[in-house]
């Protein structure tokens, strides 16, 4: 085998060896680590469940997501939904307690010691939250928040119509 | 950096910058040196970490960019074609195994599959009196499940074909178009905008793939 062939070789190797770890990231499911990412969404079979809506209210208006790019537009309904996992889930409690059981499996129970205490979000009531998302908006919007009302609606999807379940003032502010 | 605004200037500074910085340095030596090379997927890597962690948006839409940055780190034609080897793998493994989830989880199966999705995806602008003609869209391919379930088999197809790419570069032109075709159909039934990762389809043009390297073992004869 001369050089060239040699080098063919290794480079073939070293692809082989980057898509392997690819995939053995891949199967571990859930599990990603930047910069081998998982390419799986929309991938679970969905069924038709309750859809959840963020109503935005600014200075008296709904702000309407027709009018905002779509990346904008989850950049201001992803932290209300985040926000509420973070209260349901006791944060996030259970994908904690699944990373310490899997490191600790993994020989890395120290490791994830010396992490702990940065995947704990800080404790915040619902008016930090508020005053904080007020001026998050202020900077997306680029004009004053006055008045904020977030509104949330829950709907069921029927013979081609959204059903209104439940629509409950969610957080207030002014 | 949230207590230390200017963090945010500095990090957006680096990201512009750099490339003019290896832009001028290679206009000055006519030759990308390891350095400021080698910077540019660390700086692109934590740009692209800290995005998904204020935005909290997926960065796999940016992995292209992560992945093409490493050609900045060298003047060897050798190993940068050996760089754009693992950007065109990478750039048929997300297709090839997005497909492979969708039908590992028996997501094609289910008649109502791209239908939920649509109602998941766009309860924000359909729960508000529609007008638009796209709103009007969705709302037939959530009534007609049927349709819809073509269109996302339609799409795994399209994805699945993608492994044709580890055994050949005979028909990387026809997984170019696709890519494309692909990514503005996701645009418009999805909403999301997957540009960045386009990219990556450059190891697919004529101009790249000539000097491509397959994985022996898989290269057709």
């Amino acid at each position: 085998m001369n050089d060239a062939q040699m080098q063919s070789n290794n480079g073939g190797r070293f692809i082989f060896l980057l898509l392997l770890l690819q995939i053995v990231v891949n199967i571990l499911h859930s599990v990603t680590a930047f910069p081998f990412l998982h390419y799986g969404m929309y991938s679970e079979s969905f069924e038709r469940k309750k859809t959840t809506v963020y109503e935005v209210w600014v200075n008296g208006k709904q702000l309407p997501p027709k009018d905002f790019p779509v990346l904008t537009w989850d950049m201001l309904h992803i932290p209300l939904a985040s926000r509420e996992k973070m209260t349901a889930t006791h944060d996030f409690a259970f994908d904690k307690n699944a990373i310490e059981s899997d490191m600790s499996k993994a020989g890395l129970a120290n490791v994830f010691n010396v992490i702990k205490p940065n995947l704990d979000n800080a404790a915040i009531s619902d008016s930090s939250f508020a005053a904080w998302y007020q001026s998050y908006l202020q900077r997306i919007l680029h004009y004053p928040v006055n008045t904020l009302t977030i509104v949330k609606s829950e709907y069921i999807c029927n013979d081609g119509n959204y059903v209104l379940l439940k629509r409950e003032p969610w957080l207030q502010l002014n | 950096m949230i207590q230390h605004p200017v963090s945010f200037l500095i990090a957006d500074s680096f990201l512009i910058f750099l490339p003019l910085l290896i832009i001028f340095d290679f206009l000055r030596k006519k030759t990308f040196s390891w350095f400021p090379g080698s910077l540019l997927p660390i700086v692109v890597g934590l740009y692209i970490l800290l995005q998904n962690i204020f935005t909290q948006q997926h960065p796999e839409m940016l992995i292209g960019l992560f992945a093409m940055a490493f050609c900045f780190t060298t003047s060897k034609q050798e190993r940068l074609y050996k760089i754009l080897s693992v950007c065109r793998y990478l750039f048929l493994y997300i297709f090839t195994s997005a497909a492979i989830w969708k039908i590992a989880r028996g997501a094609i199966f289910n008649v109502e599959e791209f239908s939920n999705i649509l109602i998941q995806q766009h309860a924000d602008i359909l729960t508000v009196p529609v007008q638009t003609a796209l709103g009007k869209y969705y709302f037939f391919l959530i009534n007609h499940p049927g349709v819809s379930l073509s269109l996302y088999i339609g799409a795994v197809v399209l994805e699945l074909y993608f492994i044709i790419g580890f055994f050949t570069t005979r028909k990387d032109h026809l997984l170019l178009a696709l890519s494309i075709l692909f990514f503005i159909a996701d645009y418009f039934l999805m909403r999301i905008p997957f540009w960045p990762l386009l990219v990556l389809g450059v190891t697919l043009t004529k101009f790249i793939n000539k000097n491509i390297r397959l994985i022996p073992l898989l290269q057709l004869k």
